[in-house]
């Protein structure tokens, strides 16, 4: 009888640590849960920025392109036309 | 007490003989031509019409219709018939059989769950039970009954039932409970109006008041029930009351009513011959002649008594009648009867006395076997309720060791769950921090790429404008008088001029991260009066109609792109159309904006014009921005470029 007690106590004990420590797992679950969807958060608005200013630079980079065309065709007009002009002062007098 | 008992049943079944008689032949001609179920109806009813003439008949043909009902198969009919046959079985004093017939009926009963059979046997149980003394059974079987007639709100079932646990009771010696039964019963039957049992009910009262010594009260209910059997003309029933009545009476000392009604009640009992009433009654008689003095009279009823008694071998009757007979022949002087009357007496006694014994040490060897069997019982009961707690503390112990399972395996889940999703969540946040090293990585690359870009323009601005510089000298320095190298040196500052300004309007779009319309509007402003102040001729508008939002913002090659356009579209009308007046203007167009730069210059035919790189750059670069470019005009009368973003 007492060792059949000792043993239904002993199981209720263990169920209640038992339930205690579950609950405790829970808990931090959720806790961990949270603090890494924080954390998460927190990262993905940094992202969002950095893909902003990413897109930005990547559109000031067209720009620049672009404009590097455009300059590099215009000096090359300048060019052309300044040894047309020499061609012409040298020419005359030659 | 006897007496009274025998009066409920016989009067219950009574009926007057030649109807009966006649009845009976006419219902056993019918018998032949009917149909099974038809026969076993004729069948019941026979056995019910015999049950008041001749018990044997009455269980003969019971048999038939219980045999009858086999072969039908019916188990209602069965019921019916087990019922006859229980009643009939009680009433000739076999027991045993009629608790038999009871409990197969209640078998079949509770086979088809009819409780109204249910009641019927139960009911027919305790009438058996008490008959053969068990009354603590009995009342039981009687409660059960009471609750399913309480249940079908059967009234006249419930009457019947408390006037048996009231004789039940009065058989017990607790008159008082006997007598607070029989009211119930009383009541029930008053509200049924039925005088028979409302008769039947009153004598009993009568006789439990007469046993508490209640006289008068006895009397009243005597007289009530004499009443309700002469209104129904039974009168022969009377008996009962009258007995009752002279009891009360004797009891009084009011011998000369007493012996008026001993003396009709014995003359009603002879017309029924019961011997063993008219025992009781004699010997009744006799002592109330003895105490009146009148001792001859005394002597010849008292051996009527004793003759009455012998027939029915009733040793009380015998016994007390031979007491009044030993007084009454003393009174006389007659020593020698007086004498053997005492020594039959003694014996009488002595024999009452031996039964009396016996049924003592019945009572004693009954109580020592109860005892025993109460004693087995409380120790099978504490081994049971030992068993109970053991069993308990397993089952407590089961549910333990199931809880446990249970929170171990949510533990085990609850556990995995954290680790998953602490994987998952470290897998997300890794990737996370992946993509932002990657965007950081290649922002820094393109930061370097811009701030090269930057120095670059500053170098190229600067040559830019040392060639422009050199030009300008050269051409006032020099005074160089040969016109068409002045023009060419014109020509190549101004192309220079135009690419500065170029390099100065997309260095503005590179400075900003995003262009405001304001900034759009200051700049398109600045390129017209640039040109206003080049070509005088022609007058320029521009306008921006106030329902375009002034939050709305173009990203850098938008903005750049507009502008470009609205730069293109303007040096066209200037260079090619010859315009005299051009419009710039942006409205707000169905949700979307819509720039429109105007002239009224020479036009063009659609048809017959190539279009060269300046509409195409401009159609390019409004594609390149999703937006969507159309071109409007008409020889002689002007030239419309849409822009619709």
């Amino acid at each position: 009888m007492g060792i059949q007690l000792v043993f239904s106590v002993l199981i209720y004990f263990l169920i209640i640590v038992l339930s205690v420590l579950m609950i405790k797992i829970w808990y931090d679950t959720l806790f961990l849960n949270e603090t890494v969807e924080k954390r998460c958060l927190h990262l993905k608005a940094d992202i969002k920025e950095k893909t902003e200013k990413h897109r930005i630079y990547t559109e000031h980079l067209l720009l620049a392109d672009e404009l590097h065309k455009s300059i590099f065709n215009r000096l090359f007009q300048i060019t052309k036309e300044l040894i047309l002009m020499q061609k012409l002062i040298y020419g005359k007098r030659f | 007490m006897k007496k009274l008992f025998a009066f409920i049943f016989l009067l219950s079944f009574f009926c007057n003989q030649a109807q009966t008689n006649k009845r009976l032949d006419s219902l056993k001609i019918i018998l032949k031509n009917q149909s099974k179920r038809q026969q076993f109806s004729t069948l019941i009813a026979i056995s019910n019409i015999y049950a008041g003439i001749d018990l044997d008949s009455s269980k003969i043909y019971a048999n038939k219709a219980f045999v009858l009902s086999e072969i039908i198969g019916n188990d209602s009919l069965k019921i019916k018939a087990l019922i006859f046959l229980g009643n009939t079985s009680w009433e000739r004093g076999n027991y045993a059989e009629s608790i038999e017939n009871f409990n197969k009926s209640l078998t079949i009963s509770n086979k088809i769950k009819n409780t109204e059979t249910i009641a019927d046997a139960y009911n027919g149980l305790g009438i058996a039970y008490s008959k053969l003394g068990k009354l603590n059974t009995s009342i039981s079987y009687y409660f059960k009954t009471l609750k399913i007639y309480e249940t079908l709100s059967d009234s006249s079932g419930m009457g019947a039932v408390y006037l048996n646990i009231a004789w039940d009771y009065r058989k017990l010696k607790a008159y008082q409970k006997s007598v607070d039964y029989n009211n119930k019963s009383l009541q029930i039957y008053s509200n049924l109006k039925d005088s028979l049992h409302m008769a039947m009910v009153n004598n009993n009262i009568a006789g439990s008041f007469n046993e508490l010594g209640h006289y008068q009260k006895s009397l009243d209910f005597s007289n009530k029930s004499k009443l309700y059997l002469e209104k129904l003309k039974y009168e022969r029933y009377t008996a009962y009351p009258l007995t009752n009545i002279a009891i009360s009476n004797d009891s009084l000392h009011r011998y000369v009513e007493a012996k008026k009604n001993y003396l009709k009640a014995i003359e009603l009992h002879t017309l029924n011959k019961e011997p063993y009433e008219l025992a009781f009654l004699n010997n009744a008689l006799a002592n109330l002649n003895y105490n009146l003095k009148d001792y001859n009279n005394a002597a010849l009823i008292g051996k009527e008594a004793i003759r009455f008694a012998e027939e029915v071998d009733a040793i009380e009757f015998m016994a007390s009648a031979s007491k009044t007979l030993a007084k009454t022949y003393e009174k006389l002087n007659r020593f020698n009867e007086s004498n053997s009357y005492l020594k039959h007496y003694i014996t009488y006694n002595d024999s009452i006395l031996n039964s009396e014994k016996i049924k003592i040490i019945t009572e004693i060897e009954t109580k020592y076997e109860t005892e025993k069997k109460e004693k087995e019982i409380l120790a099978q009961r504490a081994n049971i309720a030992e068993k109970e707690l053991h069993i308990n503390q397993k089952n407590t112990q089961l549910i333990g060791l199931v809880v446990l399972a249970i929170v171990l395996s949510l533990l085990g889940y609850l556990l995995y769950n954290q680790q998953k999703l602490k994987n998952h969540q470290l897998k997300k946040e890794s990737e996370l921090k992946e993509a932002l090293i990657k965007i950081e990585s290649q922002n820094k690359l393109q930061e370097q790429r811009l701030t090269i870009s930057r120095d670059l323009h500053d170098n190229i601005g600067a040559q830019l404008t040392f060639i422009i510089s050199s030009i300008e000298n050269l051409q006032y320095g020099f005074q160089i008088t040969n016109e068409k190298l002045k023009s060419k040196l014109t020509g190549i500052s101004t192309f220079t001029k135009e690419t500065i300004y170029e390099l100065r309007d997309t260095i503005w779009a590179m400075n900003k991260s995003a262009i405001s319309l304001e900034d759009l509007q200051v700049r398109i402003s600045n390129f017209i009066d640039k040109a206003n102040t080049i070509s005088t001729k022609t007058v320029f508008e521009f306008k921006i109609e106030p329902s375009i939002s002034n939050t709305l913002q173009f990203t850098s090659v938008e903005g750049m792109n507009i502008f470009r356009i609205v730069q293109e579209a303007v040096n066209n009308a200037i260079k090619y159309a010859d315009a005299i007046h051009i419009s710039v203007s942006a409205k707000n167009e169905n949700n979307n904006i819509q720039f429109s730069i105007t002239d009224n210059g020479i036009g063009f035919n659609e048809e017959n014009s190539t279009i060269g790189n300046g509409l195409n750059n401009m159609k390019k670069r409004a594609h390149d921005i999703g937006a969507e470019l159309s071109i409007h005009t008409k020889e002689t009368i002007g030239t419309t470029v849409l822009l619709r973003l």
